[in-house]
């Protein structure tokens, strides 16, 4: 009886790694699922086990955002990390920055006792009234007394933007199923006034 | 049209109905390798043609706009922020356009203070964690001097070597622009800032 020859372990490789290859296509490019943890966007996401449903195709290098998305992005200050933050600026925008929590962040060459001194509350943004430079969003947790965000990186490029989450799913560690997923919204309050109507008239966009 | 199709594929089909499902078979084989090499060009090697002026005269040295350098772009660990030397010419997103890339070279990493130039608000600025302060080797290029220090994450590929025009054959040169030596003022940490 003949054994399996070469053509068919090869055949079945190629269309393994084509399959792999079209699903990493799709996960960059379209849509992803990713597990969120963290307490920086309590109450909008759980602490552990939100499983959010990531839509990459319409908002992927921070295309067609706006204040109050919930948006995943590369961490500025550290490799291969993503952060889940919301959106409070985009580009022209007047942003106030105020005092965050004290997280140190080491980096290459400090000495350690300086370590826990980096970042403290406040730093050269704090209490100013910054202007979001073109093709930079300004980022703010939900959970603003526990959230490293614009505060502390300062406006992030909008080309870090990896993803905009529509919808979370809360699977806590020891529930048997998922809880039915619901829909993450802008928690936008429309007003009459906005800090745009005392600006002085040259900064009136309206 | 059977018989055209069949003198490349050296098969005779018996009919137009067998030529279509024959064709149809074999592209949709080939489309679904797309995907594989839209894998390679995005983490491992790519060519780029570089546009523009802002590395001149390491890269498109000639005035006139019309002649592009054509260069291979090692995408393979370019998110490692330990594997960049001090020189190395990337491609990065540029941060005021995030549709556009643009073309820089290295001079400092984190932690290092950096002596700016116009237009850049400060005269010294320390280098945060995992970014890096690029210019470009020409002294009217847009770089870190207008929109400060750019994080790894942004980083898409290196600039390895100049394939095309072949005299410039080769590796791209490590050094051109300001010399780092005179751009690193020093370790930022001797003098960091505290806060209160």
């Amino acid at each position: 009886m003949a054994s399996k020859g070469f053509r068919y372990y090869a055949g079945g490789a190629s269309k393994f790694v084509r399959a792999l290859a079209a699903v990493h296509l799709l996960h960059t490019y379209v849509f992803e699922f990713a597990i969120t943890g963290g307490l920086s966007m309590l109450p909008t996401l759980h602490t552990v086990g939100d499983h959010v449903f990531l839509d990459k195709y319409n908002h992927r290098l921070g295309r067609d955002i706006k204040v109050g998305d919930v948006v995943v992005i590369n961490k500025p200050t550290e490799e291969h990390t993503r952060i889940c933050k919301r959106i409070a600026g985009l580009p022209g925008d007047i942003i106030h920055c105020d005092a965050m929590p004290k997280a140190p962040m080491p980096v290459r060459g400090m000495p350690d006792d300086l370590v826990g001194l980096s970042t403290g509350m406040t730093n050269e943004r704090t209490g100013k009234y910054i202007k979001v430079p073109e093709g930079h969003i300004w980022i703010l947790g939900d959970n603003a007394m526990a959230s490293l965000d614009s505060r502390e990186y300062g406006p992030v490029p909008k080309a870090l933007v990896v993803g905009k989450v529509l919808w979370a799913a809360y699977w806590g560690p020891f529930d048997w199923l998922p809880s039915w997923p619901r829909q993450i919204g802008s928690n936008i309050e429309a007003t009459d006034l906005s800090i745009a109507d005392f600006l002085p008239a040259a900064h009136q966009r309206r | 049209m059977t018989f055209i199709y069949s003198r490349f594929a050296s098969q005779r089909f018996r009919s137009t109905r067998a030529t279509f499902k024959y064709t149809a078979k074999t592209a949709l084989i080939g489309l679904s390798w797309v995907p594989v090499i839209a894998y390679v060009a995005n983490h491992v090697v790519w060519i780029g043609v570089i546009d523009g002026s802002s590395m001149t005269p390491t890269l498109n040295p000639e005035t006139n706009g019309l002649a592009k350098d054509v260069t291979l772009l090692w995408k393979f660990n370019a998110k490692n922020y330990n594997s960049y030397k001090r020189g190395e010419v990337v491609v990065l997103r540029n941060p005021r356009d995030p549709e556009s890339t643009v073309v820089k070279r290295i001079l400092a990493f984190e932690g290092e203070e950096v002596r700016t130039r116009f237009p850049y608000p400060e005269s010294t600025v320390i280098v945060p964690p995992r970014h890096f302060w690029v210019e470009g080797d020409n002294i009217h290029s847009i770089d870190s001097n207008t929109y400060g220090p750019i994080p790894i994450a942004l980083v898409t590929a290196r600039v390895q070597t100049v394939m095309f025009p072949l005299d410039r054959w080769g590796p791209v040169p490590p050094a051109g622009g300001r010399d780092p030596r005179s751009v690193v003022v020093g370790l930022g940490y001797s003098r960091y800032p505290k806060s209160t």
